[in-house]
């Protein structure tokens, strides 16, 4: 039952991207890595001033314990001021698999402080604030991203460094398996990942994630992998999928994502 | 703790990149399109010929890592690897949308960021008037408006790299860079390469000015834009341009409407030829080659004052047909030949005062011959400084003529009074009455 409503929320969300197709006609890049659009890297470089965009990342997380997830992130996303990003998103979630935080106000920001030259990488801060207006939610959390991006051989092959502090200021308690499981007050994530051209209007992007996870004990790992397209000057398109490695992690998720710049 | 060995292992690599580096930072500073009614109009009506446009894009943004990164002695394969590259890439469409410089030009992109912003963001401004053209929302007594709204933006939005809306007469004179050491070195060394880039060069305009003969309604555009991506495959490629054709000659009904918008365009294709000059040049460093490539981006900048010059220009084809490639639009005499004999002129009182009139004849040879692509029996190699110093080894070179980064400026100002002395008082060239459409056939079933 639970999975044939995770699937036709899946199919759904997909009809919905191709129904948009037609009607994008704004401005996207598909080199310029967001976080969740397909995997959860993130490159060091901002939307453009003056650029409005509107996402929609569809994430399928499949856990350990077989329970599915499925998160629908709207996002509007737009450069008020030069080499600055703002955005703002609400994450829905929907399936048997844990939906806390459904519906919570998430308000990020990131500033560029520069483009990569020939041996400095481009670097950026970015920030998340998120407000407990969703599911099971209490406390403001906060997260913030130290972000390098530097390519290599004269080409546009990059690599991409994300570190991620995220902070959850009133931990609770879940039980699970007749056990009680405490969340971290205080987690990190690694992001190390790779992204190229791989013909004129798609690229390619992989990485790799070590995270520490929500609750205490838990370590993370997976392997991330994913297709950024761009379909018109206005449009990208998104699909990727994760593998988690070892026990904590989650075992498997997919993603389709729309940006379309209005 | 291995998060925290992490954390400061990759801020201790940053800042050793940092020292390592001989490179200043340069700030992002990416601007979005301008909104308007008319947005992606020309990419969902004229689908075809965005794709021949990608193509010379492709061609505008690759070609700027290839020359910086090939030995000038492996030039004629790389030449005509290039060249049927750039062919494949149009003729077989890969690509159906217009790419950014960095996507094909990514080391280049590192080395000198402020030359494909100033690149993207004037292309950015053609899409907007190529849109501007093709929108039916955009009623035709309306077009002029909205692309002088167009170009207004362009200048307000982007100051520091915006193009002059001065013509080409003007920028090129304050630019200075005809006795500058790589001057004429990609026409010279990379021909076909060159001759892509003026291929692209007519096709841009050519699709102007059909839009301006056909209307808004539907058919017509179509029906004329075909006719010149036709023209292109059957003729033009063929038998390629020598030189780089004006928006005056042939986008006349268009440089009336818009002075503005078509000086700029001037100005760019001007500075695609420049920066390939640069980056093929290998008497520089990298360093030195964005020094320049950076001085003649800010001389051919917009500058308060240059409103006065939009409209200086003549028009020597007023009624030319888009659709046809009669033979002055392929040969090497035309507009820009003159701008570039009238500079020369003015140039060489300075450098060559006592010049003998068997030895001007003799220059003024060698100067045509540079100024047309590949080598000639008979012409030396090298730039235009090259061929003139082999000749006159005693020539006077100016100050600041020389050196990367650096204006002549004597030989600028003696160019720049030669320009107001010759072109000052002209008439300017009329506007255009947008009143009254103009409709053309569409396509036959």
């Amino acid at each position: 039952m639970n999975k044939s409503i995770t699937l036709r929320g899946l199919l759904l969300a997909a009809l919905c991207l191709l129904g948009l197709a037609p009607l994008a006609h704004a401005q996207s890049d598909q080199i310029n890595l967001d976080a969740g659009l397909p995997t959860r890297l993130e490159d060091a470089y901002p939307t453009a001033y003056g650029n409005r965009e509107l996402q929609l990342p569809v994430r399928y997380q499949r856990s350990r314990q077989g329970d599915n997830l499925v998160q629908y992130t709207p996002t509007l996303e737009f450069g008020p001021f030069r080499n600055t990003q703002l955005a703002v998103a609400v994450p829905v979630y929907s399936g048997n698999g844990d939906r806390s935080g459904s519906g919570n106000v998430q308000v990020s920001g990131l500033y560029n402080f520069n483009t990569e030259g020939k041996y400095l990488p481009a670097v950026a801060l970015a920030g998340t604030l998120t407000l407990p207006t969703g599911l099971r939610s209490a406390g403001t959390d906060y997260n913030g991203r130290f972000i390098l991006t530097k390519s290599f051989l004269g080409t546009l092959n990059r690599l991409h460094l994300n570190l991620a502090y995220f902070h959850n200021s009133q931990p609770g308690v879940q039980a699970e398996g007749g056990q009680l499981k405490e969340e971290r007050l205080d987690r990190f994530a690694l992001l190390v990942g790779y992204s190229t051209r791989i013909a004129p209007q798609s690229s390619l992007v992989v990485d790799f994630v070590r995270e520490q996870r929500r609750f205490r004990g838990e370590m993370g790992s997976s392997v991330e992998a994913g297709i950024r397209r761009q379909m018109n000057p206005r449009m990208v398109l998104s699909a990727g999928a994760a593998a988690g490695l070892g026990t904590d992690a989650d075992k498997f998720t997919a993603t389709l994502g729309l940006q379309h710049a209005f | 703790m291995a998060f925290k060995f992490i954390t400061g292992a990759g801020l201790g690599l940053l800042l050793a990149a940092c020292s390592a580096s001989h490179t200043t930072t340069e700030p992002r500073k990416e601007v979005s399109y301008i909104r308007g009614p008319y947005n992606a109009a020309f990419f969902r009506r004229h689908g075809e010929s965005e794709v021949l446009s990608a193509g010379f894009h492709f061609h505008h943004g690759r070609e700027h890592d290839v020359l910086l990164q090939t030995k000038l002695a492996d030039r004629e394969k790389v030449d005509a690897d290039f060249d049927a590259a750039v062919f494949d890439f149009v003729k077989n469409k890969k690509s159906k949308v217009g790419p950014s410089m960095e996507l094909f030009g990514p080391y280049t992109a590192r080395v000198a960021w402020k030359l494909f912003r100033t690149i993207d963001w004037t292309h950015q401004h053609h899409e907007q008037t190529y849109d501007i053209m093709a929108s039916q929302r955009v009623a035709w007594d309306k077009k002029k408006q909205w692309t002088d709204r167009a170009v207004k933006l362009y200048l307000a939005r982007n100051k520091d790299v915006a193009r002059s809306v001065a013509p080409l007469d003007i920028t090129m004179r304050r630019a200075a860079c005809m006795m500058k050491p790589y001057f004429t070195y990609y026409r010279n060394f990379y021909p076909k390469s060159n001759s892509q880039a003026w291929v692209a060069h007519w096709w841009h305009p050519a699709i102007y000015e059909a839009q301006m003969l056909s209307g808004n309604a539907s058919g017509g555009q179509e029906a004329a834009l075909k006719a010149v991506n036709d023209l292109m495959f059957n003729e033009v490629y063929k038998n390629r341009p020598q030189r780089m054709i004006l928006s005056r000659e042939l986008m006349p009904r268009y440089a009336r409407m818009s002075p503005e918008s078509a000086n700029i365009f001037d100005n760019l294709h001007m500075l695609h030829g420049l920066a390939y000059d640069i980056l093929s040049y290998e008497g520089w460093t990298e360093q030195q080659q964005r020094d320049e490539l950076y001085r003649v981006i800010d001389a051919m900048s917009y500058q308060p004052g240059d409103e006065k010059y939009v409209r200086k220009f003549d028009l020597p084809y007023p009624d030319v047909d888009p659709r046809q490639y009669p033979a002055w639009m392929a040969g090497p005499e035309g507009a820009m030949s003159k701008i570039m004999m009238e500079m020369m002129m003015e140039m060489m009182p300075l450098m060559m005062p006592d010049m003998a009139p068997d030895m001007k004849e003799k220059m003024m040879a060698q100067f045509q011959m540079k100024m047309r692509p590949g080598m000639e029996p008979g012409e030396i190699e090298g730039s235009l400084h090259d061929a003139m110093m082999k000749m006159m080894p005693g020539m006077k070179m100016m100050p600041g003529a020389l050196e990367p980064g650096k204006t002549p400026d004597m030989m600028r100002d003696a160019m720049l009074k030669g320009w107001q002395e010759k072109h000052g008082s002209m008439p300017d060239v009329p506007p255009l009455d947008m009143s009254q459409e103009p409709t053309l056939a569409p396509l036959a079933r």
